[in-house]
Parts: structure tokens; C-alpha cells; sequence
């Protein structure tokens, strides 16, 4: 299939060329069109996939190393495919924001860009759990590299920082793969249903692939490169992270949990315990947070808690949930951090505290951040409310007290988001920096334009991303 | 094309609301036109829904199914077209009213407001003929948010202050008890429509009684428009508002849209048979008549002349609960038509409030005396609106009081008769001695009053309404029959 291999080439083929180019009109026009084309492509094949089948799609395959039987091959699943147009997508929306907000190297920038969105979608798509394992790692490099180069005052320590965390934890990522290749005879996903392993050893080997996957998304006792990253890097690689990054961990939790349903059965609780205190706690430092870059990043991270927790509950609505919420949030975080770098972009200063009175000033800006904050706060009939229902379904039906306890978390949610609005958009009188911001422009108001017309379509028709699931998914040991 | 019918009084007054920002401050008599019109509209389509609906035809639109067992859609039953056709009515009435306060005092931010009134509308159409609990939910946020502004109009620290308790106490609860609710609903029943009876059958009652008792207040209290004691305080807090907005939100549209909500729990998810089952009825009737005592206590000591109809307000919702929770067929339209009776009485008692406070400025009780003499239309108003609330014969209130007492005679719960009697009691302590004031005291000096004119926009609405409950005494017959039907 040429089509599917265009996908992830375009964003290839644009770094390489991005990176040779160097002009910074050329430089902005080919990686712009490349990876909306790439975006286009992704659209296509979604639309083509057949949601009835189970296996994977479109599959371009190339050998590789056949001592082991392995093949470099891609394809598109009723799992990765929503996560694939996710990432083209929100590519597109991080390199024209970068081609606006980057001044300096920005050919080197866009190359590394678009190698990473290149990394990134090659391991949504792998269909064996080798490429999977070598892409999750090869995305580190220029994401490093992103954050270190054109991040902020003191970015080295936080690219340093972000690096050791996930770099360090995949060590269980990798002990757990070669365990499924030596004990279910192959590196395919479903080598995972013929694993000859004992009960515990079937525990010890989930909970290797729980370490890497939770400090890839993270959730909380291991969340400490989050902060300084997100906080450091350059605002389309925020961006990038918290949309896309952040669900490489949920999509590898959503991959391999039908396998392990009797393992997680016996586990569910605690994890979903610990997810729901990663939500609550990360919400309630975002409630004391004045500066909104550090705000949205542990919205971003409280959010991102009640999201794993849906794939341990066990049952189909958790695990629609979990999938549907990760684009949703996919969505709209990246809204966030866009509405936080156009207040930045005049004014120099994320702090909070030093706006205000915004509403009458700036009324485009005020809808969109209003549109969005109401998403994000789950108002029925925009796309997050849909997410949380399944998701708090699945929760309450496996634990009623823990589903309370993520209901209080979703009423957080809405405060800090509030309090935020109100400090920013309507306290008077206006602080100094209110005067400098400016409203939004043309071509940035149609890509809010964009997150709110989606977010309004997903509210309505969900089943974009979760047609079909119900049937295929089932959580009685073999899938 | 019927059916399309409940989308277009929602509809219309969106649009009217886009055509308000769109003209602005450049022309505010269009700006106010379209108000009129839409009012008008939206009006006239609630009213073409009753032939339809009196000939037992089934309204019903499907927009889209969101998941399974959850829809967008829209119902017409004999509750919510009474809601609607309340609501409806009174919107026309109050933009006049709007025009004169608002323009009396020289507001600010005119183009927003109307544009906000307009949207809040439209949330009280789409609670009304919300077709299931997802639907409601949709509608019940979007009134919360639309009224916010209308809440903190003024904009200063006050004003911020009422705004910030409406949005914490009803946004908080909306999210920490309705959410809750809603959900555990929903794996419960794998639905959320509305059915008559109700959606949990004997089974799920059975298995799950502690929990289902337990919702039933997570329901109560998250739909808190309805302003059930402890949590009531958002009420009087929000009447920082200008005075049409108190007028027609917090008398008709807001609360009404909270015990609106209560009673399709009560009556379309729990439904008759479960409640008795659960024998949750002593603890409602508790909460509601001590809401009705307390709130009713608490007004006679509010001299400042909105509070003191707030708390009335928040005596008189439960009043609605109480009737609906007894579920007899007496008491179930007792309570179910005092959502309109009380509508009436109540916007006529808020503009004359506003009416008041536009030509004197006074917002405290203790200085009207001898008002009466240079406002005699608006405070002739009052006193019908108050022997309305009273509950004296041959007034709007009246007819309510009678079926309710009927409805409690019938299920021979006589505490709640003498919480009747005690209530109307209280009723007349606190609202005669306005008009008593207004008219028998005299001014305090011989100039208080020189110069105080009435303003007719004010005053001709009011009139209305006033006569309007006169009418609705007598002839109730029209609302009655809707109810009987639903």
C-alpha cells in the first residue's frame, strides 16, 4: 500500500528536505503543506477502515530481520487509527504555529519536527511489538534535542531530566518484550494471548510494561520531568507532548490490556486508585498554579489520570472511554497551550496574575479559551462530556467509591479552569499586561476555529472514534 | 413539521440573540424589536404545539443518538409545554419591562444583556421539551452559563461576588451530584429517557435500595435551581442582578427549570411505584416543609425588597416538590400548576420591586412609606399579587393552595396540610404589611415623594401580570387540562 507509507514519508521526506532547503519561506511552505497532506492521507484511510475487522489494515510490510522473523511493517486497527490522525493533525497545528513563533534555526527546528512526528506515527502504527519498543524510544532524540536547543532559560536540565526519566523506566518496556518473545514465541501483539507464564509471572511482566507505559504518559509518583519539560520546552513542542506524547503510554496501555483482562481483574482497584490520586492531586496543584503554562501542563497531567484509569476498570465502557477521552484531551490541551502562547506572544509573561479585564479587550479570544474551558469542564454535547461519562461509568461499575472520588476530581476540573477564566478574562480593574495582548489573527482564529467545530462534532457523533470498538474488544482473557 | 416545533422555539431566540450582537448599541429600538419579535415567535410556536398536543399526538424529534441509550431529542408532554407556555409568555412581558428598566437607569452593556436573556430562553425551552435526561443536562448547564452574565451584570465587586456564589453553588453541584447521578443512572438503566413511571424496574429496586435512595437526593440537590434547604443560599445571593432579570430567572425561568427538573425525576425516572417502594417520602416531605417554614422565617427579617422576595421564592419551590412528591393525582397538578401560578404572582411582585427602585432609587422596605400615593398602578399590583401569594379566592394562588391541601388530604398527610396553613399565614405577614406601608403610612416628610413619577414601560407589564392572576384565579380551567393530559 503506497498510501499508508505516505503518511508517515511525507513527514520524512519534509525533514530531510526542510533541513537541506534552509530558506525560511521554503522552509515554512514545504513543511506546512507536507504535513497537512500527511493529515489529509491519515483522514482518508480512516474513513476507508473497515471497522468490522479485528486485524490490522492497509498493511505495508518490509522485511527485516529474518533471523527473528520480523518485518518492518505499519498498519492501521480500530485502536492506533484515531491516535495516527491525531498526530498528523496536531503536527500540522504545532509546525504553523512554529513557522510563526520560531526565530532562529528554523530549518533545523522543522526537521527535527517533522522527524518526530515521523517517530511518532511509525509507532502508532507498528504491528509488532520490536518496532514498537525501537520508535518509542528513537522519539526521544529530537524531542530532546527540540526542548534542549530552542527551550527555555533552563532547558538543558529539564531535556536532561525528561530523558533519564523515560529513557531510565524503559529498561522494563524492553525486559518485558524479550519476556514475550522468548514465552509467546514472536514479537506480533497477539503473542501476547499464547504466553506460557504462570499467574505471577504473567503479574511481574504487566507491571514492566505498567512502569515504562506511566512515566511516558505520566502518572503521578512518576511524573517528575513533566513540570521543567513542559514548562521548558518551546510552546508547539508543549503542544506535542501533551497531546501526542502523553498517548503513547495510553495507547500502550490500551494495547496490551485485553490480554492481561485476568491479571488486571485481580489489580484493577489499586491502579485505578492510583490513577484517580494522580487526577486529584495533579488538580490540586493546578488550583494553586498562577502561571498558566504550568496551569494547563497539570491540567494537562490531572486529566490524563482519570483517562488510564478507564482502561483498568475491566469493561468495555472504561476502555471506549479511555480511547475516545485521549483524542478529546488530545484536542484540546493542544487548545490550551495555543491560547496560552497568544497571551504570551506580546506580553513575554505566562503569569496570570498579571492580566485581567481581557473580555471587552480581545472578544474572539475570550469565545474560544470560554468554548474550550466549557469542553474541558465537560458540558454535554462538546466532545470531553462523552469521554467522561464513559470513563466514569466504567469506574463507578467496577468501584462505586473510587467513581465518586473522580466525580470530585471532574468538579476540581472545573474550578481551576474557572478561576483561571475569571482571573484572566473578567477580574477589573486590568493589569498592565492586559493592554499589549492582542486579538486573534486570521488565519490562527480558523485553527480555533478548528478545535471548536471538532469538539462540537465529537460531542455529537462519538462514534468517529469509537464505531465499531464494542464489538471487537472483549475482556474475557483471550481477545 | 409539528415536530419541528420545540427545535424552533429554541431556535429562534438563538438567532434573535445573534442578531442582537450583530446590530449592537448602532440601533438599540431594532435591537429591541428583534427582542419583541422573537418573543413573539417563539410564543406563538409553544402555542401551536397545544392543538396538536390536546389531540393526543405524539411530538417527538430525534436529532442524533450520542452513545447507546443516549439521544438528543425533544418531547412535548402537558409538563413542559405548562413550563413553556409560562415561560414563553412572561419573556414577551419582560422585554417591555427590560426596555423601561434598562433604559431608566441608563445601563450599561444593554446589547449583552438582551442577547443573554435571549440564549437563557431558549435553555428554558430546551429544558422544557428535553426529551431525556441528556437532553436536560445539555439545556441545564447552558442556563447556569448563559445567566452568568446576566447574574454579575453590574460588574463590580458586588455584583462579581452574587455572580461567583450563582456559578460555584449551581456548576459545582450540577457536577458533583448531577454528574454522579446521571452516570450511575445510566449503568444502572443503560438509559436516560423519560418514561412514564419510570426507568428502574422492580429488579434494580430490589438489588440496589440503599443506592437508589441515596440518588434520589444526589438528583434532588444536584438539579439546585430548585433551591432545596441547605443549599439555597445561591438565591438570594444572585438578586445583585438588575431586577428583570431577578424578574423573570429567578421567579419563572432558573428555578422554575430546577423543581421543572425534580419533578420529571420524580415523576419519568423514579416514577411513583419506586419512591414508594424506597420510602424516601417522609424524608422529602421533611426537607421541603422545612425549607418552606425556615425560607418563609427568614423573609419576615429581610427589610432590603428583593431578598424578602427570594426567600418567598425559595419557600414557594418546594411547595411545587412537596405537591409532586405525593403523588396523588390531586397533588401531583397542585404542585405542577403552581409553577405558572406562582410565575405570575411572583414577576409581578419583581417588577414592582424594579418598578420602584427605576422611579425612587429605595431598595429597602422600611422606606416606601406612603409610595402607594404617586405609584398607585404599581402598588395596586402588588397588593393583587400578594392576595394572590396569599392564597385568597378567586386568585391565581389560590387555585394551587386548594389542590395541594386537596392532594394532602387525599394521601391523609396532615402535617403538610397544617405546613400549608402556616406557610400562607406567613405569607401575609410578610407581604401585606408592603402594601399597608405603600399605602395607609405617610411619608416620612412632606418632600419625600416630590418629582417620583411612574415609568409606564414598567408599570403596564406589571399591570398585566397582576391582572393576569385575577384571570388565571377564575378561569384556571385551560391550565388545568394540559396538566390532566400530561
Amino acid at each position: 500500500m503506497l498510501g499508508v507509507k505516505l503518511i508517515l514519508l511525507l513527514p520524512l521526506i519534509g525533514a530531510i528536505l526542510v533541513w537541506m532547503i534552509r530558506k525560511r519561506f521554503l522552509v515554512n511552505l514545504v513543511a506546512i503543506s507536507l504535513s497537512l497532506f500527511s493529515f489529509l492521507i491519515a483522514l482518508f484511510y480512516y474513513l476507508n477502515l473497515d471497522r468490522t475487522k479485528r486485524e490490522f489494515q492497509f498493511i505495508f510490510s518490509y522485511r527485516w530481520i529474518s533471523a527473528w522473523n520480523l518485518d518492518f511493517s505499519v498498519g492501521f486497527d480500530h485502536i492506533n487509527a484515531p491516535f495516527v490522525l491525531l498526530t498528523t493533525l496536531i503536527t500540522t497545528v504545532a509546525v504553523v504555529l512554529s513557522a510563526k513563533t520560531i526565530k532562529e534555526k528554523l530549518s533545523s527546528y522543522m526537521a527535527l519536527l517533522l522527524l518526530l512526528s515521523f517517530f511518532v506515527n511509525t509507532f502508532f502504527m507498528s504491528t509488532n511489538f520490536l518496532q514498537f519498543f525501537f520508535f518509542y524510544e528513537a522519539m526521544l532524540i529530537p524531542s530532546v534535542l527540540l526542548i534542549q536547543r530552542w527551550g527555555g532559560r533552563n532547558a538543558y536540565e529539564a531535556s536532561l531530566k525528561f530523558l533519564l526519566y523515560t529513557f531510565g523506566f524503559s529498561l522494563f518496556l524492553f525486559i518485558a518484550i524479550i519476556a514475550v518473545y522468548f514465552y509467546g514465541g514472536g514479537f506480533r501483539f497477539d503473542s501476547l494471548s499464547q504466553l506460557s507464564l504462570t499467574a505471577q509471572s504473567k503479574m511481574l511482566l504487566f507491571i514492566s510494561f505498567l512502569l515504562a507505559f506511566f512515566v511516558k504518559i505520566p502518572i503521578v509518583p512518576l511524573h517528575g520531568w513533566l513540570r521543567e519539560a513542559y514548562y521548558e520546552a518551546p510552546m508547539p513542542m508543549t503542544i506535542f507532548m501533551s497531546s501526542v506524547l502523553s498517548k503513547m503510554g495510553v495507547y500502550g496501555t490500551l494495547r496490551i490490556a485485553p490480554y492481561f483482562s485476568d491479571t488486571v481483574s485481580l489489580v484493577s482497584n489499586w491502579i485505578i486508585a492510583l490513577c484517580v490520586f494522580s487526577f486529584i492531586y495533579s488538580a490540586f496543584v493546578a488550583l494553586t498554579a498562577k502561571n498558566t503554562k504550568i496551569m494547563f501542563s497539570y491540567m494537562s497531567l490531572s486529566h490524563i489520570g482519570m483517562i488510564t484509569a478507564g482502561v483498568f476498570t475491566g469493561n468495555i465502557l472504561g476502555y471506549q472511554g479511555t480511547l475516545l477521552q485521549s483524542i478529546n484531551h488530545g484536542l484540546l490541551s493542544a487548545g490550551f497551550f495555543y491560547i496560552a502562547e497568544l497571551l504570551q506572544r506580546q506580553t513575554q509573561s505566562f503569569d496570570s496574575e498579571k492580566f485581567g479585564g481581557l473580555s471587552k479587550r480581545v472578544p474572539a479570544l475570550t469565545f474560544f479559551t470560554f468554548a474550550l474551558i466549557m469542553a474541558m469542564a465537560g458540558f454535554p454535547g462538546l466532545n470531553y462530556f462523552n469521554g467522561e461519562l464513559l470513563l466514569l461509568s466504567g469506574i463507578f461499575k467496577e468501584n462505586i467509591y473510587l467513581g465518586f472520588f473522580s466525580v470530585f476530581g471532574v468538579a476540581l476540573g472545573v474550578l481551576y479552569l474557572a478561576w483561571f477564566f475569571y482571573r484572566v478574562f473578567l477580574r477589573k480593574p486590568a493589569a498592565e499586561m492586559s493592554y499589549y495582548v492582542k486579538d486573534v489573527s486570521s488565519w490562527e482564529f480558523l485553527i480555533l476555529l478548528l478545535f471548536f467545530l471538532i469538539s462540537i462534532y465529537l460531542g455529537l457523533n462519538p462514534d468517529f472514534v469509537l464505531l465499531g470498538l464494542k464489538n471487537i474488544i472483549s475482556f474475557g482473557g483471550k481477545v | 413539521m409539528v415536530e419541528l416545533l420545540p427545535l424552533l422555539s429554541i431556535l429562534v431566540s438563538v438567532v434573535a440573540a445573534i442578531l442582537i450582537v450583530f446590530i449592537g448599541d448602532r440601533n438599540p429600538n431594532l435591537r429591541e424589536f428583534v427582542s419583541v419579535v422573537a418573543g413573539l415567535l417563539k410564543f406563538s410556536f409553544v402555542l401551536m404545539l397545544i392543538p396538536p398536543f390536546l389531540k393526543n399526538k405524539e411530538i417527538y424529534l430525534k436529532i442524533t443518538t450520542v452513545l447507546p441509550g443516549i439521544e438528543l431529542s425533544f418531547r412535548v408532554d402537558g409538563l413542559g409545554l405548562l413550563f413553556a407556555l409560562g415561560a414563553s409568555f412572561l419573556w414577551i412581558l419582560t422585554t417591555f419591562y427590560s426596555i423601561g428598566y434598562m433604559r431608566g437607569l441608563n445601563e450599561h452593556s444593554q446589547t449583552r444583556y438582551f442577547a443573554c436573556f435571549a440564549l437563557s430562553l431558549s435553555s428554558a425551552m430546551g429544558i422544557a421539551f428535553a426529551g431525556n435526561l441528556f437532553t436536560m443536562f445539555i439545556f441545564y448547564e447552558a442556563l447556569t452559563i448563559v445567566t452568568y452574565p446576566l447574574v454579575a451584570h453590574r460588574e463590580d465587586r458586588e455584583g462579581l461576588e452574587g455572580g461567583r456564589q450563582y456559578v460555584v453553588y449551581l456548576l459545582g453541584t450540577a457536577k458533583i451530584f448531577l454528574l454522579a447521578a446521571i452516570v450511575t443512572t445510566y449503568i444502572l438503566t443503560g438509559t436516560l429517557d423519560f418514561k412514564d413511571g419510570g426507568i428502574f424496574t422492580s429488579q434494580i429496586v430490589d438489588n440496589n435500595k440503599l443506592f437508589l435512595q441515596i440518588l434520589l437526593f444526589l438528583f434532588i440537590y444536584g438539579f439546585n435551581k430548585s433551591a432545596v434547604m441547605p443549599l439555597h443560599s445561591w438565591l438570594p445571593a444572585a438578586m445583585v442582578a438588575p431586577t428583570p432579570v431577578s424578574a423573570l430567572l429567578h421567579a419563572v425561568a432558573v428555578v422554575k427549570a430546577g423543581v421543572f427538573s425534580v419533578s420529571r425525576v420524580f415523576l419519568n425516572i423514579y416514577g411513583e411505584n419506586t419512591i414508594k417502594l424506597l420510602g424516601v417520602q417522609d424524608l422529602i416531605f421533611f426537607i421541603t416543609g422545612f425549607t418552606i417554614i425556615a425560607a418563609s422565617i427568614v423573609a419576615l427579617t429581610r427589610d432590603d425588597f428583593k431578598a424578602r422576595l427570594a426567600f418567598s421564592t425559595v419557600a414557594n419551590l418546594s411547595y411545587i416538590l412537596i405537591g409532586v412528591a405525593m403523588f396523588s393525582p390531586l397533588g401531583v397538578l397542585g404542585g405542577l400548576i403552581h409553577i405558572s401560578m406562582h410565575a405570575f404572582s411572583k414577576i409581578t411582585m419583581f417588577f414592582v420591586a424594579g418598578s420602584v427602585y427605576v422611579s425612587t432609587h429605595i431598595k429597602k422596605i422600611s422606606e416606601l412609606d406612603g409610595v402607594g400615593r404617586v405609584m398607585p398602578i404599581t402598588m395596586f399590583s402588588f397588593f393583587l399579587a400578594t392576595l394572590s401569594m396569599i392564597g385568597i379566592p378567586f386568585f391565581a394562588g389560590f387555585i394551587s393552595k386548594y389542590y395541594l391541601a386537596l392532594g394532602a388530604l387525599q394521601i391523609e398527610r396532615f402535617e403538610l396540610l397544617g405546613v400549608f396553613v402556616l406557610s400562607s399565614f406567613l405569607n401575609a405577614v410578610y407581604f401585606l404589611p408592603i402594601s399597608y406601608r405603600a399605602f395607609f403610612k405617610k411619608p416620612t416628610s412632606s418632600q419625600r415623594w416630590y418629582g417620583v413619577k411612574e415609568n409606564y414601560f414598567c408599570a403596564i407589564p406589571l399591570l398585566l401580570t397582576a391582572l393576569l392572576t385575577v384571570l388565571l384565579g377564575i378561569y384556571p380551567n385551560f391550565l388545568i387540562e394540559i396538566i390532566k393530559r400530561g
